[in-house]
């Protein structure tokens, strides 16, 4: 008796929680909330770091329990540090330094003139009475951007990520991480090196 | 006989003194020395000067020098006493920061940290003195405010053949001697030893002419046995051979000399411009060059079709995309017409069959340039933008050159392949990014 409208509320609840783009509700303002950011990067060797792009945590100020995460991806920029040869520490230092100011030059100018949103994650958080601790109160909602530019949303599903890698081979093979994959269903949006720069670093020698 | 007066002789004397007083202040006023007129003010300028090269002077290099010496006004001097620490980009001059993410100056903190060691002369207990040795202007404080405290140090009292030495070593961290200063008592002060042997042999140490042990003997000249002496001695008190070594070698590193350790060190920011850091994948548009840019700030929107023709069989490629999501270069017409005018997008298209059975990876590399007349662009900006690649020509290295469609056609073989597609703009580096999983039959 009750199957059929059981059947029709999960039916509507699954096509609602997994909308698309001409029903969905805006990705979350977060305007004024206040914000933690930190560089998604991908180490190849102590030599060489690629920035793909930001992991954004926002916190509403007026509900300090609601939170946003927001993935941005950015032009991937490779940054192949010199290594200071024969020991002179204090060379080492100013090089290192200077180095360290360089990318946060860089990183500001991919935040700010070469980096899109393409994830938003939200979350309320609440304390559990049994053990004092702070946990996740109901639902995750996400909202993904594919690279085809579709839109994606879903109330409790999980954003997955794989972490890719690529085969470079210069007399041996090496498996090098490249980047990383979100998915939603059957939607993602990648992140990603061009293997062409890879090639010029590892296979050409290209580091100068 | 007439007796001459008598005088006694205090009155001789008294004449004498008068005598020798006139002369004397006669003579000095005459040269001037005795100033009769009211004392200069000190030049400001030049105080300006010497309050900085006394604290500051081993650091400037010979350029600096001059362009110090020539500062005709206390305003000029602090412009470049600022300049040097700070750079200029605009003058060409460097930073002297070796961190440029602090407000602080830590070079500057550190010398001026050691010029109060120096006046408050750390080493008084080890028996050296830097005032007694020049001060901040001598060799010992030359190289106590490049180096700071040494890693070992050591001193010897004057022997019967040898002046009195200390030995400054500087190590790195493999422990190896980076370097190793000998300080030699000459005229009174501790200087710095620099005449190395060139030549490793007992005779050429025992050499009147070029034994580097001249340097350290109490004798203005020696003998072959005078020298042999002084290296017995020397042998005798020296047990840890610390002065031995470092009279032979001032480093470890055999590329590493005195000459250079004691030159004004290289600015920071020059150094770390030798050393800077590349960066790739980023934009680089040249100036004056017209850019249209798609709908993202970091990548191109888009997808691509792999579907087979059920007529003829073939596999056709398709890139899908929109055309305000490319961008475009815009090509305004010689000749000034501007319905001529034209939007291009040059770009490099990767593409990577992997097969799933077997891992096999098999690779599709070709430049694109893809264009539209201006006119046509401003029309469709919403428009789709499909774009069929099936002629255009692999080169990756290693292959045939086949076509895109021959590749897929002809090369590949039956079974199921991940496809990864990178589709990059060659001026903005913004990619297209698409993977997917298509079966050849």
């Amino acid at each position: 008796m009750f199957l059929k409208p059981i059947l029709v509320l999960l039916f509507v609840l699954l096509f609602s929680s997994f909308a698309r783009a001409q029903d969905l509700p805006p990705p979350p303002d977060v305007a004024g909330w206040i914000m933690e950011k930190n560089a998604i990067d991908v180490k190849i060797s102590d030599e060489i770091t690629v920035y793909i792009g930001f992991e954004l945590k926002y916190q509403n100020p007026t509900d300090p329990q609601e939170f946003v995460m927001v993935i941005m991806r950015s032009i991937p920029a490779i940054v192949v540090r010199s290594q200071v040869t024969n020991d002179r520490s204090f060379i080492q230092t100013f090089v290192e330094n200077y180095a360290n100011k360089d990318e946060k030059d860089l990183l500001k100018i991919l935040y700010e003139e070469r980096s899109d949103p393409v994830i938003y994650i939200k979350w309320r958080v609440k304390d559990d009475p049994r053990t004092g601790k702070v946990v996740q109160d109901g639902d995750a909602t996400v909202w993904l951007e594919t690279n085809a530019g579709e839109r994606l949303t879903s109330t409790g599903e999980k954003v997955s990520v794989e972490f890719m890698t690529e085969l470079i081979v210069n007399g041996e093979e090496k498996n090098i991480s490249v980047g990383r994959k979100y998915s939603l269903k059957n939607g993602s949006q990648i992140l990603k090196i061009d293997r062409g720069d890879l090639e010029a670093i590892f296979v050409k020698g290209d580091k100068k | 006989m007439k007796r001459k007066a008598f005088r006694p002789d205090w009155y001789y004397l008294s004449v004498l003194l008068i005598i020798f007083l006139s002369v004397w202040t006669f003579g000095c006023a005459a040269k001037g020395k005795v100033n009769t007129e009211p004392a200069k003010p000190a030049d400001p300028v030049k105080e300006r000067k010497n309050e900085f090269t006394e604290r500051y002077g081993f650091f400037l290099n010979d350029k600096e020098k001059k362009e110090l010496q020539v500062c005709p006004t206390v305003e000029c001097v602090d412009t470049f006493i600022e300049e040097f620490w700070s750079g200029n980009k605009e003058k060409g001059k460097p930073s002297r920061d070796p961190d440029p993410n602090t407000p602080e100056n830590e070079l500057k903190a550190e010398i001026d940290s050691r010029i109060e060691d120096i006046r408050n002369e750390i080493f008084a207990l080890d028996g050296i003195q830097f005032k007694a040795n020049g001060g901040l202007r001598g060799d010992l404080a030359h190289v106590y405010l490049f180096y700071g405290r040494p890693s070992y140090m050591d001193r010897l009292p004057e022997g019967q053949t040898y002046v009195e030495m200390a030995v400054w070593y500087y190590f790195d961290s493999s422990e190896q001697h980076l370097f190793r200063f000998l300080f030699y008592e000459k005229m009174g002060k501790l200087q710095v030893f620099k005449k190395y042997m060139t030549i490793m042999s007992f005779e050429y140490l025992l050499d009147p002419l070029t034994s580097p042990l001249r340097e350290i003997s109490k004798r203005m000249a020696v003998t072959p046995q005078e020298l042999y002496e002084l290296w017995s001695e020397l042998l005798f008190n020296d047990q840890s051979g610390a002065f031995r070594l470092a009279l032979m070698e001032f480093s470890y590193y055999t590329d590493i000399k005195i000459d250079d350790a004691l030159s004004a060190p290289e600015a920071a920011a020059v150094t770390a411009e030798r050393f800077k850091s590349r960066i790739l994948g980023q934009p680089d548009v040249p100036e004056g060059l017209e850019i249209v840019p798609g709908s993202r700030k970091s990548y191109i929107r888009g997808r691509a079709e792999i579907v087979k023709d059920q007529k003829s069989g073939n596999y056709t490629f398709t890139v899908m995309t929109r055309v305000s999501d490319v961008d475009w270069e815009v090509k305004k017409d010689s000749e000034g017409n501007s319905a001529k005018d034209r939007v291009e997008a040059a770009m490099t298209l990767r593409i990577s069959f992997q097969d799933l059975e077997t891992k096999r990876k098999t690779e599709f590399l070709s430049g694109v340039n893809i264009g539209l007349p201006r006119v046509v662009f401003d029309r469709n900006m919403n428009e789709s933008l499909p774009l069929s690649f099936g002629n255009i020509r692999n080169q990756k290295s290693g292959q045939a050159g086949e076509t895109l469609g021959e590749f897929l056609n002809d090369l590949l073989e039956p079974g199921t392949y991940v496809v990864d597609l990178y589709l990059r703009h060659n001026l903005t580096k913004k990619p297209l990014i698409w993977t997917g999983e298509i079966t050849i039959e």
